[in-house]
């Protein structure tokens, strides 16, 4: 898919009709759209996100969704008709044409801003049509789910290489690379309408303890899902409130009087999550050496006394045995001694030998005794093993209790010095900083609870399903019933499992590409990896024979990593088709990537390290930029994009209103070229200007 | 496979096709038509018709 042509029509600030055209060339391929903040960057980025999925498409920091017409154009006193905000779109995918006109009239928006009229006109062929069912053919081309990955906003893009964003990323590869049908097979498969109705089936067939089993279980699925989306929003709240805090620290490792005592207080906080991570494996390790072992920790009274009997049988001779029992069974069978002397009934001599078998052992009892003496010895080796080790456990889990009570003190310490005795601005940060802090804590208290009450209640549902199961065994009428709920329950297992498997899979061929983007960038000994677990570490190699540890990752190095990662996923997007999957007809598909502020607040070396790769992030690049991102720190980006030579377009948004930020200037200077870009006039608005 | 390109090589299955595979040949193939079902509307923003047209595969394969 490329992008062509954006055409604005009294959209939001952009008055009149304005336009812009795409870089599109393969060796040109980097669109640059100088301006300043509060110029009109984000509202261009959601035009596009407007045109393509109306306004569930706008990003969640644009401001007064429901208002896209032009403010002037709204009051102006031309025909009410003729009010009308537009979007047009022209695209290239598959080789064929698109235009796509996304509107929404003057009364439309006040009645209700979310229906839009949408048409979309393909030329194939030389021949243009309309397209019946325009939303379906957009999402086709682009589905909703990757928009976030092809539009962003750079600033906050770094919070995609965090390790709780983990679940973001594995959505991020379905999404991009297809799989969601799966998922969404799963969730339908397990909808209300569908196992709910086999349920209801089966209810009404069942007797009356199996219904009130299977009202049971449908109470603790639906709590289940409740569960699940209280825990979802906790995550969101904690991401957000992390953002936050993020924005914090940079203020206070920025201001001079707190600068050291934040930078102390951060490596204090990553030794404590190093070591609450530790405390977590350690636990966990003691609770299941518990489980599995932790029963021959009380048999020792068990193996003194076996070992008691076992020796007394010894001394006493009766194991091993001297005479078997077989033996003298076989000699009175045959009714001859060993002596060749006869042994009729009733003599002497066979009452003899038949007394000895009230003594003769049995081998059996023999292989038990030693069995059981080999047993005493494991169980005793066992318990002296799962001693030392519970105490080695037991131990560290105390040293590392020890240890996050040194830094949870030390951070205290800081936090004090930094509330009591520095500035103003300082005790507001760490006023701050502290409230969001407590968010963060229950934030995180309550995803922790969540997470077990749904462990619990999923065990509690696994229980009920046996009991049901085995209720129902025995009832003909339930069991067609049954079936249906299992084959539903079955099939939505195995999409959960196809679909785990499928992703996975796509792991170390991301790897290959990150490795590949990440290697342009980054000094040689360090490398990014996606794990298993879809989180992003970044190693470095120490010494020469390969060994690599883990770097703690800078805002810079997220930054990057996040870029990496969505250039990776949209350079296997378009190597879709070569890659073995279970779904049938995923094609390749080439994204462009449009980036509203990629340089956010970055230092030079990282700013210069973004610029280099941007225009092989993906086959077309559109990038946003204030002057200060763009030339600022010495020309970090600006040298690297002029000298690569990618840029096909240039514009630059022009601001019209009756005062602007005193931070920005009048003039956009690139090279010799003086361009004004603020105009004073009464009524705000922006204009599209090329270079 | 449930709905998936020329059936390749058994030593090449992928960890995918293998669980597939592993399923009762009752749920691949309900699988493979649920899917179909789900291809035809996976794009579209309203599905008002996918959940009965599940619940009718349903009753046919298992019957």
């Amino acid at each position: 898919m490329k992008l062509l042509r954006l055409t604005l029509r009294n959209f939001r600030q952009f008055r009149g009709e304005q336009e812009l055209h795409f870089a599109d060339l393969d060796e040109r391929n980097v669109t640059v759209i100088h301006a300043e903040n509060g110029f009109g960057k984000t509202a261009l980025l959601n035009a596009l996100l407007w045109g393509f999925y109306g306004h569930d498409g706008l990003t969640s920091d644009f401001a007064g969704k429901d208002s896209i017409l032009n403010k002037s154009v709204a009051a102006s006193s031309i025909p009410e008709i003729e009010k009308v905000a537009e979007v047009e779109i022209r695209f290239e995918h598959e080789g064929h044409r698109y235009r796509l006109m996304r509107s929404l009239p003057y009364l439309q928006e006040k009645a209700d801003s979310r229906k839009t009229l949408l048409t979309l006109e393909v030329t194939r062929d030389g021949q243009t049509f309309n397209d019946r069912l325009p939303d379906q053919k957009i999402r086709s081309i682009i589905p909703k789910g990757i928009a976030p990955l092809i539009f962003f906003n750079g600033e906050g893009i770094d919070r995609l290489a965090m390790e709780e964003s983990a679940d973001q990323v594995r959505e991020a590869i379905r999404e991009m690379l297809g799989l969601s049908l799966l998922q969404q097979t799963a969730e339908d498969l397990r909808h209300h309408n569908v196992r709910g109705r086999f349920r209801t089936e089966l209810k009404e067939s069942a007797t009356a303890e199996i219904a009130e089993l299977l009202q049971q279980l449908e109470g603790l699925e639906a709590l289940v899902e409740r569960r699940k989306v209280t825990r979802e929003q906790a995550k969101k709240n904690l991401n957000a409130t992390e953002a936050e805090i993020e924005a914090v620290d940079a203020s206070l490792a920025n201001n001079r009087q707190a600068q050291e005592l934040q930078h102390r207080r951060q490596g204090l906080e990553t030794s404590k999550a190093k070591a609450i991570e530790e405390l977590g494996e350690v636990t966990r390790d003691l609770s299941k050496l518990i489980a599995e072992d932790g029963y021959s920790l009380f048999t020792g009274s068990l193996v003194t006394r076996g070992r008691t009997i076992v020796t007394r049988l010894r001394n006493e001779n009766r194991i091993p045995a001297r005479v078997l029992n077989v033996f003298i069974e076989d000699l009175l069978n045959s009714d001859r001694c060993i002596c060749q002397r006869c042994l009729p009934e009733g003599s002497e001599e066979r009452a003899a030998v038949e007394k000895l078998l009230t003594t003769a052992g049995d081998q059996n009892v023999n292989n038990a005794v030693g069995a059981i003496d080999n047993a005493l010895g494991r169980l005793e080796e066992l318990g002296e093993n799962t001693r030392e080790r519970v105490n080695e456990l037991n131990a560290k889990r105390l040293k590392l209790k020890g240890d996050i009570t040194f830094y949870d003190n030390a951070i205290a310490e800081i936090h004090q010095q930094l509330g009591n005795r520095l500035g103003e601005e300082v005790r507001e940060l760490e006023d701050k900083r502290r409230v969001l802090q407590d968010r963060r804590d229950d934030s995180i208290g309550k995803i922790h609870i969540t997470t077990q009450q749904i462990e619990d209640d999923l065990a509690k549902a696994e229980q009920l399903r046996k009991t049901i199961d085995a209720a129902e065994a025995t009832l003909e009428a339930a069991e067609l019933a049954k079936r249906r709920v299992s084959a539903v329950e079955e099939s939505a297992k195995l999409m959960d499992a196809l679909l785990e498997a499928e992703t996975e899979s796509l792991v170390p061929m991301l790897n290959q590409k990150i490795h590949e983007h990440f290697d342009r960038i980054m000094d040689r000994p360090h490398r990014a990896e996606l794990t298993q677990d879809f989180r992003f570490s970044i190693t470095q190699q120490i010494g020469s024979n390969g060994e690599r540890v883990d770097v703690n990752q800078s805002t810079g190095q997220r930054q990057i990593t996040s870029l990496v990662f969505i250039a990776s996923l949209v350079s296997l997007a378009q190597e879709r088709a070569k890659i073995p999957t279970i779904l049938r007809g995923l094609s390749g598909a080439a994204y462009p990537m449009v980036m509203d502020s990629p340089f956010g607040q970055l230092s030079t070396r990282f700013r210069k390290g973004i610029a280099e790769i941007v225009p092989f992030l993906a086959p077309q690049v559109v990038l946003f930029a204030s002057s200060e991102q763009y030339f600022g720190m010495t020309g970090a980006v600006s040298d690297q994009l002029e000298n690569s030579n990618r840029i096909g377009r240039r514009y630059y948004l022009t601001y019209h209103a009756p005062s602007h930020s005193k931070d920005v200037s009048d003039e956009l200077v690139i090279g010799n070229q003086r361009l004004q870009q603020y105009f004073q006039a009464d009524e705000e608005c922006t204009e599209i200007r090329a270079i | 496979m449930p709905d998936s390109n020329p059936i390749p090589d058994p030593s090449q299955y992928t960890r995918s096709q293998q669980l597939f595979l592993a399923a009762p040949e009752e749920y691949q193939k309900l699988v493979r038509d649920i899917l179909k079902e789900e291809r035809e509307v996976m794009h579209l923003l309203r599905r008002p018709e996918i959940h009965q047209k599940i619940v009718t595969l349903v009753r046919r394969h298992i019957a």
